[in-house]
């Protein structure tokens, strides 16, 4: 071993006159290099950090400079697609009927609010029909989040934001409208405040709207403001408490108007009475009355028990099994098919049910859908009510529509296919293109319907139903006044008024239908409340105001469809 | 050369970090704007929903029913007022002649100047009380014409312009049209015109003008 000169190579020199060789200086004998060594190792270490640091900084530069930091642009792009808000329901005409608007309603944190009572006082200023004790129980309650109000106006908004309370925000909502009021109200139905659908399309097609997808109905809003119009009319002229109304399609069995009266405003449907929120038109099942005599009589025509003019004798009451069924107007005399039909004959009605037979009359009442709920997209569908044990006795009554209770909807998608030349369909409300409508099933004869057509233009042009007539648009129909029932059998003079009428009755179009709800005779229909002095009158009118609107060409009034005019021989011959 | 490519390098670098920048900045402000656009798609399309509804409610059936009735008192028409085309009887035993001419869309044009022209001229003639005859009766030309329509109708404009340009000119420079004179515009003056001169254009120059006036020789019977 050499002796160590010094500890350090470059170190004070201790006296040593010669110079120390490289050699010595940097030979790496074991104690040297093993210190140079960690001096190595602590400069490599330190330098890796900072490398490792310098690294993750430049890393995160680039992010933040070059990437964005991973954060899009995000926040700027509308928070809300309003392809997805509930959609609107629409009219074939693709007139509004519901849509949804954005609006805020206002909520509190009531852990931010110092003055709950100040702030209540003020907010009730704003909101008036929020009340101080109420919102200052609200304001100091324990929780995190209570609303105050749901969709305010956007002045009652901007009334709030100037009061500039924290613990005061809105959260936007979005809001139904119903730009048509009351108006379908019981077709579109509603929704809750949180936008779930509680009736009607609203309730059915709840998801289909949800999804963002626009629901175009049936119904004409035209048509609709008519019906609803002339019903108004009707009832109030008659003091009635209620009505309903339908607008059918004859031939695809789209509904175009569809009333109930009382009816409400969809918005505040919460405050709506039950007897407002009732669908007579869907729900509510009724003995029709007279006008069922339509579906007796083409059961029997098309069965071919008897002739169109052939006769029944109506000339006294008949007595069955207790019963006593008589006429309202008695001719006291013989009747054929046609008179029976034109002068509403109870009995003959019975007489001929006698001969179509128990089983044929209940094959024939479910084959046009008398014996089932209704086929409609709205939940309020009324299941009809009818004998589970079907008697000859009630085979009589049913004759002349009682017994049977059914909705009008139920009627009116009959009547419809009695006259369109025997195809049922089932009534919709949803729009359909001339390819989606339905093939239906034959129920009667075209044969057997042609010759309906003709019986019910008899009602019209001479029986139960002249105040229907149209001049220039042939109106046929029949007329039907039923006893209400009530808890314990009839109800003494309450009835229920309706006409189901069809134009042009030489080639269908359209079945209109109304029933007023309880009317009360007066002088003007010379003490009479009944189907042709209170519905039909309606049904004239309806048809006069909607027929120019859906283009209907009115037809020379001198030029009697053929048909008709032979059948009024032979009704004139036996008068 | 290896002293050269550090700074080479160097400026690369930069360059491409400068670059790099601003299109970086240009994206961001575009991205800027297309979240404004979007915004504002959504705000006019919030626009647009409450709008329709409003229009819908204002269009409400019951609604228009009572304006009606308030103001315009139009009842539903009957079918008394309808009438089908077959159903009308024959009303002219002129046979209708097949367009000979297309009036020039120049001419409507310099019929429309004409017009502008004339109404400012009128306008300041009224005061100075100058023989406002060929100004005054500017409107007079257009409802003339059918009548005096001849093969040449720019002409007629023309003068109209000619006239309408010297509103100054005290003498009523004589139209080149007889019929664009001074008469007065009242529309039974111009039937009684268009009467007296019918018949006087002969057929083959102007069949529109011969149509007019067999229709009206023939409501006068």
């Amino acid at each position: 071993m050499k002796p160590r000169l010094s500890r350090h190579p470059h170190g004070p020199q201790l006296a040593d006159p010669r110079p120390p060789r490289f050699e010595d200086l940097h030979a790496l004998d074991g104690e040297r290099k093993r210190v140079l060594e960690t001096g190595y190792l602590r400069l490599l270490f330190g330098g890796g950090l900072f490398l490792v640091a310098f690294l993750a900084i430049s890393l995160r530069l680039l992010e933040v400079g070059v990437w964005d930091g991973g954060e899009r642009e995000s926040a700027q792009t509308p928070s809300r697609d309003l392809a997805v808000a509930r959609a609107d329901i629409l009219d074939r005409n693709g007139v509004l009927l519901a849509t949804s608007l954005a609006t805020a309603s206002l909520y509190a944190d009531p852990q931010q609010i110092s003055d709950p009572a100040g702030t209540a006082a003020r907010l009730s200023e704003i909101l008036p029909e929020l009340s101080v004790a109420e919102l200052t129980a609200k304001l100091s309650a324990h929780s995190r989040f209570v609303w105050i109000k749901r969709d305010l106006t956007p002045r009652q908004q901007y009334a709030v934001n100037r009061l500039g309370v924290p613990g005061l925000a809105f959260q936007g909502e979005e809001r139904r409208v119903y730009p048509q009021g009351p108006l379908t109200a019981h077709v579109v139905g509603f929704t809750d405040i949180d936008n779930h659908g509680l009736a009607g399309i609203e309730e059915s097609f709840d998801d289909v709207l949800k999804s963002g997808q626009p629901v175009q109905l049936s119904l004409d809003l035209r048509v609709q403001h008519i019906l609803h119009d002339e019903l108004q009319r009707a009832i109030g002229e008659f003091s009635a408490i209620g009505g309903a109304g339908l607008v059918m399609d004859a031939n695809t069995g789209e509904i175009l108007a569809m009333v109930s009266l009382p009816d409400f405003d969809p918005v505040d449907a919460g405050t709506a009475t039950p007897d407002q929120r009732f669908n007579r038109a869907t729900l509510g099942v009724y003995e029709m009355g007279s006008t069922f005599k339509v579906f007796n009589t083409a059961a029997a025509l098309d069965s071919g028990v008897i002739g169109i003019n052939d006769s029944v004798d109506a000339s006294h009451p008949l007595r069955v099994a207790g019963f006593t069924i008589s006429d309202f107007h008695p001719e006291n005399r013989p009747l054929t098919v046609s008179e029976v039909i034109m002068y509403s004959s109870n009995i003959g009605s019975a007489l001929i049910a006698e001969r179509i037979g128990t089983e044929r009359q209940r094959k024939f009442m479910d084959s046009i859908g008398m014996l089932r709920r209704a086929s409609i997209e709205i939940p309020e569908a009324g299941a009809p009510m009818y004998p589970a044990e079907w008697r000859p006795i009630n085979t009589m009554t049913i004759a002349y529509g009682h017994g049977i209770a059914v909705s009008a909807l139920h009627l009116a998608t009959g009547v419809a296919a009695m006259v369109n030349g025997g195809i049922m369909r089932p009534a919709t409300l949803i729009h359909r293109t001339a390819e989606q409508v339905s093939d239906g099933q034959r129920v009667i004869k075209a044969q057997t319907s042609a010759e309906i057509r003709q019986l019910l233009r008899l009602v019209v042009e001479k029986g139960t139903g002249k105040k229907a007539d149209v001049p220039g648009y042939f109106v046929g129909g029949k007329t039907g006044t039923a006893d209400k029932l009530g808890s314990h059998g009839y109800v003494a003079n309450a009835r229920m008024a309706s006409f189901v009428g069809v134009f042009p009755i030489n080639a269908p179009r359209y079945v209109v239908l109304a029933m007023v709800d309880d009317p009360k005779p007066n002088a003007s229909s010379y003490g009479y409340a009944t189907g042709g002095w209170v519905a039909a009158p309606a049904v004239g009118r309806i048809v006069q105001r909607m027929a120019p609107l859906l283009g209907i060409p009115p037809q020379d009034q001198n030029e009697t469809p053929s048909e008709t005019a032979a059948l009024l021989v032979s009704a004139r011959g036996t008068e | 050369m290896n002293r050269l490519s550090l700074p080479v390098w160097l400026v690369l670098v930069i360059a491409a970090g400068f670059c790099m920048f601003q299109i970086k900045f240009a994206v961001q402000e575009i991205e800027h704007q297309l979240g404004q656009t979007n915004r504002d798609i959504a705000r006019a399309q919030e626009q647009i929903r409450v709008l329709k509804a409003e229009w819908s409610y204002l269009n409400e059936p019951g609604r228009l029913s009572e304006l009606n009735r308030r103001h315009l008192g139009l009842a539903p028409v009957s079918a008394k007022q309808m009438e089908t085309l077959a159903a009308l009887p024959p009303r002219l035993d002129v046979a209708l002649p097949s367009p000979q001419f297309q009036p020039k869309p120049s001419s409507a044009e310099t019929a429309s100047l004409a017009d502008g022209l004339e109404w400012s001229a009128s306008v300041a003639d009224l005061d100075t009380a100058a023989p406002a005859g060929p100004a005054l009766s500017s409107l007079a030309p257009s409802e003339f014409v059918p009548v005096s329509f001849e093969p040449e109708p720019a002409a007629a404009n023309n003068a109209v312009v000619e006239v309408a340009a010297k509103p100054t000119a005290t003498k009523p420079a004589a139209p080149a049209d007889p019929t664009a004179g001074s008469e007065d515009i009242s529309a039974a003056a111009a039937a009684a015109t268009r009467a007296a001169t019918g018949p006087l254009v002969s057929p083959t120059d102007d069949p529109l003008g011969a149509l007019i006036a067999a229709t009206t020789a023939e409501e006068q019977q």
